[in-house]
């Protein structure tokens, strides 16, 4: 890349703003995906406010160059890697909360604010912000709006595409565009915001979002059940769904998973179970005990062993079975592939038996969890990144687990994006018809393939 | 990018290669990196820092002065340990990373004389008690408080408040007062209490005489070794090591005890794993190990020590020091003490155990970053409404004093030792 280039970002940006020393670099080549390979940028930048990005956008645009847009750098896709070189922009500076709304029940939040400190913010107002991925600690709202991010939430609350109003853009040539607003109703032409909300960067740099917040549940009830069999555990999903009961959680832990979290946490957990829900009702309290007898009725009746949190320690202690699950999966080898293959609910039970299928086939070891109210799985397949043939063996296996997702009428991902890693495999799930609308909406919105570049849309 | 040294130069960090590559990138770090909070740039915060030693293993970053100041913006807090669902081990990465950096270019002439003299006892003790002397030409009074700036700022140190060097450095006073039935204790001092603080050393000896137990010092006041190790003069912190364990050899003592938890944790993790491959040391070493506690976890843990007899009346907030929260484990005890003074109310602050950004000379190193993660810490005891502070590190107490100073807040700042020294008189 010229000096040149970086003689202008430096001269457009205050001091301190633009990072070029190898030391420096090194530290933005990487996300949080483990099959993807690390490339390192040739100057990261820190804009401060919509005015920066718009300068930086506008001086790569002149110069050709790749602009990555970065916030937490947690993405599972390899979306934030700078594939191509050039700048990252890393959105880190810009992260004030500019309003919260208490009585309209949304916030306007810059890019960089981690999603959070939105969240313990709105808990003083007695609101929330739903979508809470497993890094809902550290990603932050323009990463998880590019991203639409869902979560442990997803199945009652949605995911990030239902809370985002309004946006604010820079555009690939520059230009600030501002979109939605506070209306939570709004079929003012085409659904604009919407198409930024999941675009991974390849249109635009968010750089102002306004999105909804709800009130904060007054009640909820917590339990897990575990079955002796892993068909039990996803008709025990169906019958609950089927009796109009739609919990918050409806997470799914499948036997590798919960030998690795024994292993890892010591929670006593059944070692002989094949998989184990952890289940959340919430809502208004007398509708929360109708439906926490309704759900644990369903489990027993279905084989589960249940128990039933009776206070907030206890809920804690049911939930730490599914918070040791990534670290004690992260414990069990030097990598993983966190992948998101997601079925219709009715059709989990196949997914299951097929992930399990291909796991042996090629002798790697998959745990699956996922939120299994909205068919939204995680099979995560135990690598090592330095071992080639390990590798290649895991890259086969994800193909066919897609594949299988795709043939029991699903799709690639749930909320992980496409990123690099899934690229390959969009057509299965777009078609030719798919693929090219997407081509062309990147072509009429960013003609030099400056931002992103290198990623699904390549 | 080329390789700048062929990798086999690099065996201090091949000694860490597993742990490096454990690192998932998950980014998790972040949430509680006190450098990140301040920098938000990515090598600042573990992860980063984690990539770049597997970057210097890979031959893409070169051993150099640049290597050595990214992995000089961490206070070795552990708060990323604690949080890291992989376990990776990132003190000790950034601890190799350092001695690399050493073992490839030499320490820098200042730290080369400084340490040299940290090494030899004497010398330190000599230079201390001349700076001592010096110091009232050197330093302006900061306030009425103990606290002083200095007096020709030298760029490095301009904006800090430190406390004056002891005129009287702490030596406990001599062979047992009275040789009685009760546990005999090795009172190790370590440098910050032997010359800034030596009133923690006397409240120390005060709480454990008070409780039935003979208090020895060792023969003499050497660093356990710690600042050398941070600024990775692994040879120097060795060579402290093995002389902390000569002068220790045919004393008599049950336990080994210390108020300063960086001294203390050199006895229980340091100098097992430096000393490890010593034939002569390496026994010894675990044997000190065994019997080495925080001052607070020895008189709850291990002497069961009653409450004091006087009031206090006073609200206190507790900060914990990293190597003693993170470190040893050590949380519920100076609380249980705190609590246990007649009069005393405890008022928690946000996240007690969040970094004060102290973390020895790396608040000389980076100033800005020093005080601006212990303004956070500052606001945090100020919205406590605490009258005193307590801590039980002195060089946490130096920070804490230093940055409520900053803001003109005048809490006083104690180790809880002294607390519990006073309550008892
Ligand atoms: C342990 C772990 C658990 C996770 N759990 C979940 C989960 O439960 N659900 C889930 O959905 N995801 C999950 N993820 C994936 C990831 O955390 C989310 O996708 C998150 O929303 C990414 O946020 P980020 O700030 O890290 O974005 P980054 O990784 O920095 O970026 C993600 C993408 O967004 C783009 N981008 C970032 N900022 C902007 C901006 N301002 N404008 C335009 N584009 C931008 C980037 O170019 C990139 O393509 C998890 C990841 C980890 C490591
Ligand atoms: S939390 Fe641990 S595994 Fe995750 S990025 Fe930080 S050091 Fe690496
Ligand atoms: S030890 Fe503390 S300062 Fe250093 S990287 Fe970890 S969290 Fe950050």
């Amino acid at each position: 890349m010229s000096d040149d280039l970086i003689r202008a970002l430096a001269s457009a940006l205050p001091k301190g703003r633009v990072l070029t020393r190898t030391s420096e670099l090194l530290c933005y080549a990487y996300d949080a995906t483990a099959s993807e390979a690390r490339r390192v940028p040739d100057v990261v930048v820190l804009p401060a406010s919509t005015d920066e990005v718009a300068r930086v956008v506008r001086i790569a645009r002149g110069a050709g160059a790749p602009v990555y847009p970065r916030g937490a750098g947690t993405s599972l896709s390899g979306g934030a890697i700078p594939a191509q070189g050039g700048i990252v922009l890393s959105t880190t500076r810009m992260d004030a909360v500019l309003e919260l709304d208490a009585e309209n029940h949304c916030a306007i939040v810059q890019p960089g604010v981690v999603i959070q400190r939105l969240n313990d913010l709105a808990a003083a107002h007695g609101l929330m912000y739903p979508p809470d991925p497993g890094s809902v600690a550290v990603a932050t709202m323009g990463g998880s709006i590019a991203e639409c991010a869902g979560g442990l939430r997803g199945l009652k609350y949605g995911v990030t595409k239902h809370y985002v109003t309004g946006l604010e853009v820079v555009l690939a040539d520059g230009q600030i565009v501002r979109l939605g607003g506070k209306a939570t109703k709004n079929v003012t032409g085409y659904d604009l915001v919407g198409l930024f909300v999941g675009s991974e960067g390849t249109l635009g740099v968010i750089t102002e979002a306004t999105v909804r917040l709800v009130p904060a549940p007054e009640a909820r009830a917590t339990m897990t059940a575990t079955f002796a069999q892993s068909s039990a555990a996803t008709r025990t999903v169906a019958a609950i769904v089927a009796g109009n009961v739609v919990p918050a959680t409806l997470e799914l832990l499948d036997a590798t998973t919960l030998r690795f979290v024994e292993e890892y946490a010591h929670a006593g957990l059944p070692t002989d179970a094949a998989a184990l829900l952890l289940i959340e009702v919430d809502g208004p309290p007398e509708a929360v005990a109708r439906e926490a007898a309704f759900v644990e009725r369903v489990c027993l009746g279905h084989g589960g062993v249940v128990e039933r949190a009776a206070d907030d320690e206890a809920r804690e202690r049911l939930w730490a079975a599914r918070r040791a699950a990534y670290p004690a999966l992260a414990r069990q080898s030097r990598g993983t592939i966190v992948e998101d293959a997601t079925v219709p609910r009715s059709r989990i039970p196949e997914m299951l038996a097929a992930i399990e299928e291909i796991a042996r086939r090629h002798d790697l070891t998959i745990a699956t969890m996922g939120h299994a109210g909205d068919g939204n799985l995680h099979p995560t397949v135990l690598v090592d990144p330095d071992d080639a043939e390990l590798m290649e063996r895991a890259h086969a296996a994800i193909a066919e687990i897609f594949r299988a997702a795709i043939d029991l009428g699903g799709t690639l991902s749930g909320e992980h994006g496409i990123g690099s890693a899934k690229a390959p495999y969009l057509g299965w799930a777009l078609g030719e018809g798919g693929l090219d609308l997407t081509r062309r909406i990147k072509a009429a919105l960013d003609p030099q393939n400056i931002l992103n570049p290198g990623k699904f849309t390549a | 990018m080329s390789a700048a040294r062929p990798p086999d130069d690099l065996a201090v960090m091949r000694a860490l290669a597993d742990a490096v590559t454990i690192c998932n990138r998950c980014g998790a770090c972040q949430a509680v990196c006190p450098v990140y909070a301040e920098t938000r740039i990515e090598p600042g915060v573990a992860r980063g820092k984690v990539q770049l030693a597997a970057a210097i293993l890979s031959g893409d970053l070169p051993v150099d002065r640049e290597a050595a100041a990214a992995f000089s913006t961490c206070t070795t807090c552990m708060a990323c340990e604690e949080a890291c669902p992989s376990g990776v081990p990132v003190v000790d990465i950034v601890a190799a990373a350092r001695a690399q950096v050493v073992e490839a270019r030499g320490l820098p002439w200042v730290k080369r004389v400084v340490f040299g003299g940290v090494r030899r006892p004497r010398v330190l003790r000599a230079a201390a008690e001349a700076a001592a002397r010096l110091q009232d030409a050197a330093f302006k009074p900061a306030s009425d408080r103990d606290l002083r700036r200095l007096r020709f700022p030298h760029g490095l140190a301009a904006r800090r408040a430190y406390p004056p060097l002891a005129a009287h450095p702490f030596a406990h006073p001599g062979p047992l007062r009275k040789a009685g039935t009760g546990p005999r204790v090795l009172l190790f001092p370590g440098c910050m209490v032997t010359y800034v603080y030596p009133g923690i050393g006397h409240a120390s000896v005060e709480v454990l005489e008070r409780a039935g137990v003979d208090v020895v010092a060792p023969p003499e006041a050497a660093c356990c070794g710690v600042p050398l190790e941070a600024h990775g003069d692994l040879a120097g912190a060795t060579e402290l090591a093995r002389f902390q364990l000569d002068q220790l050899e045919g004393l008599e003592f049950d336990a080994l005890v210390a108020a300063c938890p960086t001294c203390t944790s050199s006895f229980v993790h340091r100098y097992p794993r430096l000393l490890a491959g010593e034939p002569r040391y390496a026994a010894r070493a675990q044997r000190l190990a065994a019997c080495a506690y925080d001052i607070t976890s020895y008189l709850v843990d291990v002497l069961c020590v009653g409450p004091p007899t006087r009031r206090l009346e006073a609200t206190v907030t507790y900060h914990d020091p990293c190597h003693l929260a993170r470190g040893l484990g050590v949380t519920r005890q100076p609380r249980e003490l705190l609590t246990g003074i007649p009069g005393v109310r405890l008022s928690e602050m946000r996240e007690p155990s969040r970094c004060c950004g102290g973390a020895g000379s790396f608040s000389l190193a980076h100033q800005e970053l020093s005080l601006a993660i212990g303004a956070r810490k500052a606001t945090d005891i100020a919205a406590t409404g605490a009258e005193v502070v307590a801590t039980s590190c002195p060089g946490c107490r130096m920070q804490l004093a230093d940055v409520l100073s900053q803001t003109g807040d005048s809490r006083p700042v104690v180790h809880t030792v002294e607390l519990l020294a006073a309550a008892g008189r």
